[in-house]
């Protein structure tokens, strides 16, 4: 479970600073109060059945700092002990009881006495949504054994992606259940090869090629223009959705594969079609082959359409690879053979200046020794000392490329990146030597707009990166800051307006209202800055997280200065606000 | 009359193609027609000639531009059973179609048997819904000559513990459920945590509530049903603690430590798998460990004879161990002592006229007890010479192919044992070659049914070879009443007519129980042997007798 993932990323996070504060800021030290105990039972909020087996989390706020883990039984009840008085947020977790976008469920707020027993506690875990229905053939006979993705919606900068799976029954009938409220798209897929006419003929053992199937389809229905359609799942809802399947011819799609001179391969390629419009965000292949011994390969059960043939080299050897990208037009008949032509990988050969001076000159300098699994490269004899890596990741998702790196020279900066395929690459540098960050690149004789560089096929140019001075030191304040009554610490958040491409570090500090917050160093850049109540969004994942930065302006933090940012508070009725809004189809889901 | 089709692209004479098939679709039980199904037409003799007719709303069919010729038919759409044109049931034997020049044959009428489902609800014992239990159907079944269940399908249970097993042929049906409500069964060290782990775990439970597989409730899946409220109450019981060590031989563990970069591995998870005997229902893997220190498992285990085996492979080298094992309760501890698989390895031999190179041949083995390890075949060499390399002990059945057509398997040694005619066990301590010879020249025998009307001859062997169950062979009847077979293994064959037979019904050892005076005798040598007259066993078509 993702959230349950979270939270123990945020336990970690959480034990330092809050440790400190509480000698450092309550001056005296409080005296030894007897501890209390809770108790209660989480219950279904619609049928107030017990929940058995869930999990409950349990933040003390103030005094009563900490986070305690506690299970409930088989008859949904629970109980802990040993705990200090104070305020505490009492959350239930339970894997058929997803909270709206995956976020966990709110719970409610107790109050532990010293030296007494709070009983009767009552955790309602909101029940999720349901959705259900059939798959219909043209005649409205039932269709088994199709697929159901439902896929979350595009949302901001997250594309969709598939949250669940299901498989229609003889009936046709299918449930997806439990589904966490969100909006979604859900597509129904058949694969079956329709029976179609073929006169009495000798075939090969491979038999007939198929010449229909039945079309994907979507709900909502996908619209002949622009705009993402999704539909909205609430809590307890149950959504009942007919697909009523209708046939498409479909065609054999046959070519050779040849390799540019000089280029060969042990293992045979791999070959996909994807489509040219969604190919980027649905990341399913229309059809996948695989080249064989005689240098051909055969796509079968293609519909019409526009798609990108993409291949890729892969025999482990990672300065011996090759790719091929091409566009290909599918019409009612299936297209003249192909010729596919595979092209050698480009290795860009480049260069990190630091203007801080040579890695010795650094505060830490990190030994990095490469631990290697059975069957790898053995040590690396003469190993010279490494001060980062630069990474290459391809832009708009393009086919099966993924992200290729090339180890910094702690000495001379240099390094080189290999397995490249001609188009357009982001390029990002992550330091193995203390925070740091890039503040030009540069390719060939063009300086690089948004850190993209474009490779093309011929001889690639030398990429530069520089190196940023000491990144600035942002400070803090908080803006609105809940009343002072406010429980409870608040995790601030830094969230690059530009995705990055090493993962998106968010959290920078954490504090309580009232209070100054620690500084932090911070690449210069464009961001969000939002602060949310730790045992609510102090975990908050990344879909939501698209949903609050609309909350909040974009700041830019500049080189070399100091900069003290205004940091917005959202509280956790801020958060469900804007998901209420979100699941009621009042917000818009693209960036 | 044969026709002659050439290759695509090679001039030559032709035969005219203006011939044609038509007929329709129909669902077996209610009539409706079948749209949408895949009517394939195969030429006799012929497995690479073929032609294909979609259904259209009404069930009908056209399959055009037809040379003149002997032909079959069958039929297929997902959710239906498989059926040839002329057969009674699915899987039985379908009847040639004859076509002349320029003739439009037409009124053919195939009913497909829609398959089955069966749907139930799962709960734990604690009346919850058991969401996520699988569900599995065992139909009864004859595999190798005595009753079995074997499986035939199996769905999870929904959220609401609700589950749908579909697509099942018709047959007798028991069904089993296996829930994990927490993490699969953690390891305990010895002591300590003993006494608390004693609480009832879920154990394998067959509808409607039992543990025990004798006592599960069979029922009857008629074609184009569905059987509901197939419920099972899932059982807990005390666990045995089970403890399975397994001793690895000191070569394989250094190839272990190699490959983990040169450190010993501190704890190597190697697979072991536990099947009760008798029962083909209740087999699962377990996750054991290797080593020294000693590591129980709660495990839900009814009292009887079980089987466990684990196959290892190292570079290259296959290691096994088989042991069967008594289970009484309380705390049982096993040592599986993994050794080398040996390498069976013979000679196939080809007699008889027209004898081809035997180096197309590939010799396999497939367990005869269900044990999870597939094996690859092994070529055979110009010399006839093979080596199946890596078997691991236990019941092996062998696979021979290809089988000349018109041969038979003549005999299979294993030293001086007939693994023919009985079953061939395999030991750590095997060193006897497999020796196999195949005749090209098997018997042959063909025959008119002069009264009555049979669907079905089965021919099959007396004596000694009547427990051999691929010696048995089933022929279907053409217009004339004609029937003929081929390839037999000679010896002492009674033929029966029967009017209808459901497939593999002579499986089922009690079937042919029924007809002890009925049948032709007939002694088949090599060859062909004189056509024989058979009458059509009276009274032999109404459902299966014996079960």
């Amino acid at each position: 479970m993702r959230s349950l993932a979270f939270i123990a990323m945020s336990i970690a996070l959480w034990a330092g600073p809050q440790q400190n504060r509480f000698f450092q800021d309550s001056g005296a030290q409080l005296g030894p109060q007897p501890m209390g105990s809770l108790s209660g039972r989480v219950v279904d909020a619609v049928t107030s059945e017990p929940v058995r087996e869930a999990h409950l989390m349990l933040y003390g706020f103030g005094a009563a700092a900490g986070i305690r883990s506690v299970s409930s039984d088989a008859s949904g009840q629970f109980s802990a002990g040993e705990l200090p008085a104070g305020q505490y947020q009492v959350q239930a977790l339970h894997a058929n009881y997803p909270g709206p976008l995956g976020l966990p469920q709110g719970g409610i707020t107790a109050e532990v006495l010293p030296g007494k027993e709070t009983r009767g506690l009552t955790v309602p875990l909101s029940p999720p949504g349901v959705i259900s229905g059939r798959v219909l053939d043209d005649g409205g006979e039932p269709l088994a054994n199709c697929s159901l993705i439902l896929m979350q919606s595009q949302l901001g900068r997250m594309p969709v992606q598939s949250s669940a799976f299901g498989q229609s029954n003889d009936k046709g009938e299918f449930r997806l259940a439990p589904v966490a409220p969100d909006r979604y798209v859900l597509q129904a897929k058949c694969q079956e090869a329709l029976p179609a006419e073929n006169l009495l003929s000798v075939v090969s053992p491979e038999g007939f090629d198929p010449r229909e199937t039945w079309q994907t389809a979507y709900y909502p229905d996908r619209p002949e223009g622009g705009g993402t359609p999704a539909f909205s799942v609430s809590a307890g809802a149950e959504v009942k959705v007919e697909f009523h399947m209708k046939p498409v011819s479909v065609s054999t799609v046959t070519g050779v594969v040849t390799a540019a001179p000089g280029l060969s391969w042990t293992n045979p390629p791999m070959l996909q079609l994807l489509d040219a419009e969604t190919g980027g965000t649905v990341q399913q292949p229309a059809s996948v082959a695989m080249v064989r011994a005689n240098n051909t390969f055969r796509f079968t059960m293609v519909p019409p359409g526009n798609y990108r043939l993409s291949g890729m080299i892969q025999d482990g050897v990672p300065d011996n690879t090759g790719t091929v990208e091409m566009p290909v037009s599918v019409g009612s008949a299936p297209p003249p053979p192909l010729t596919v032509q595979f092209q050698p990988s480009l290795t860009i050969a480049g260069k990190v200046e630091d203007p801080r001076g040579e890695s010795g000159a650094r505060e830490s300098n990190v030994d990095v020794r490469i631990i290697t699994g059975p069957g790898g490269p053995g040590p690396r004899p003469n190993a010279a000392p490494i001060k980062g890596s630069v990474t290459l990741m391809p832009v708009d998702g393009r086919g099966m490329l993924a992200s290729r790196a090339g180890e910094v020279n702690a000495q001379d900066g240099t390094f080189r990146v290999s397995g490249l395929a001609p188009g357009r690459w982001r390029v990002s540098y992550q330091s193995y030597q203390g925070p740091s960050w890039v503040e030009s690149v540069q390719y060939g004789d063009a300086p690089a707009q948004d850190q993209q560089i474009e490779v093309g096929q011929g001889a690639a140019g030398v990429l530069r990166l520089v190196l940023g001075g000491k990144p600035p030191t942002v400070k803090f304040e908080w803006k609105d800051p809940p009343p002072a009554s406010a429980r409870g610490t608040w995790m601030i958040q830094a969230v690059p307006v530009v995705r990055g491409a090493g993962g998106n570090q968010t959290f920078v500090s954490s504090g309580l209202p009232g209070q100054p917050i620690a500084a932090s160093s911070l690449a210069p850049g464009r961001y969000y800055f939002l602060a949310l109540e730790q045992s609510y969004g102090g975990m908050v994942n990344e879909r939501a997280l698209e949903l609050l930065i609309r909350q909040v302006e974009p700041t830019e933090i500049l080189a070399g200065s100091e900069q003290t940012v205004a940091v917005k508070c959202l509280s956790p009725g801020d958060v469900q606000r804007v998901v209420a809004e979100f699941l009621a189809g009042e917000t818009r889901l693209e960036q | 009359m044969t026709a002659v089709l050439l290759a695509d692209g090679i001039a030559g004479a032709q035969p005219e193609r203006n011939s044609s098939i038509a007929g329709r679709v129909l669902n077996a039980t209610t009539g409706a027609p079948v749209r949408r199904a895949l009517v394939t037409i195969g030429l006799e003799g012929r497995d690479d000639v073929m032609g294909t007719a979609p259904t259209g709303g009404d069930g009908r069919f056209l399959l055009r531009a037809l040379p003149p010729g002997r032909y079959s038919i069958s039929v297929t759409k997902t959710g239906y059973a498989v059926m040839d044109y002329g057969a009674r049931r699915p899987g039985g034997p379908g009847q040639v179609i004859t076509v002349g020049e320029n003739e439009n044959k037409s009124g053919l009428i195939i009913r497909l048997p829609q398959l089955s489902a069966i749907a139930g609800s799962v709960v734990t014992a604690g009346g919850a819904p058991a969401s996520g239990a699988y569900v599995q159907a065992f139909r009864r079944a004859f595999p190798r000559g005595k009753p079995d269940w074997i499986f035939a399908g199996g769905a999870n249970a929904d959220d609401q513990g609700h589950y749908r097993i579909f697509h099942l042929m018709p047959g007798q049906y028991i069904v089993a459920a296996r829930h994990h409500q927490n993490a699969p069964p953690r390891m305990m060290p010895p002591g300590g945590a003993a006494e608390a782990e004693q609480r009832p775990i879920p154990v394998l439970t067959y509808h409607p509530a039992t543990m025990i597989d004798a006592e599960a409730r069979s029922f009857e899946l008629k074609p184009g049903s569905e059987m509901t409220d197939v419920d099972i109450a899932v059982q807990e019981m005390t666990p045995v603690r089970l403890s399975v060590q397994v001793q690895i031989p000191p070569d394989l563990e250094q190839k272990f430590s190699a490959s983990n970069g040169g450190t010993p591995s501190p704890r190597m998870y190697l697979p072991v798998w536990l099947q009760r005997m008798g029962s083909s229902t209740g087999g699962q893997p377990l996750p054991m460990s290797a080593g020294s220190e000693q590591r129980y498992q709660a495990q839900a285990l009814l009292p009887g004879r079980y089987l466990l085996s684990s196959v290892v492979e190292a570079e290259g080298q296959r290691y096994a161990a088989r042991q069967e094992i008594s289970i009484t309760g309380g705390q049982v501890e096993v040592t599986l002592a993994l050794t080398p698989c040996i390498n069976l390895a013979g000679h196939v031999r080809l007699s008889g006229p027209n004898a081809g190179p035997v180096s197309s041949m590939t010799v396999g083995l497939v367990s005869g007890e269900n044990a999870p390890t597939a094996l690859e075949s092994a070529k055979v060499q110009a010399d006839g010479s093979y080596v199946l390399k890596g078997v691991p002990p236990g019941l092996w059945d062998i696979v021979v192919e290809p089988i000349p057509k018109g041969g038979y398997l003549k005999s299979m040694m294993l030293g001086r044992m007939d693994v023919l005619t009985k079953d061939m066990f395999i030991t750590p301590e095997t060193r006897d070659p497999l020796d196999i010879v195949v005749s090209t020249r098997g018997a042959e025998i063909r025959g008119r049914v002069e009264e009555g009307v049979a669907t079905t001859i089965l021919a099959a062997p007396q004596g000694e070879l009547a427990s051999v169950l691929s010696f048995y062979s089933v022929s279907g009847v053409d217009e004339d009443g004609g029937f003929e077979f081929h390839a037999l293994t000679p010896g002492v064959y009674r033929i029966y007519a029967f009017e209808e037979m459901a497939p593999q019904a002579w499986l089922d050892p009690d079937f042919l129980k029924n007809y002890p005076e009925d049948g032709t005798v007939v002694e088949l040598g090599e060859g062909r042997a004189p056509d024989v007259k058979v009458r059509a066993i009276p009274g032999s078509g109404s459902a299966r007798k014996g079960r």
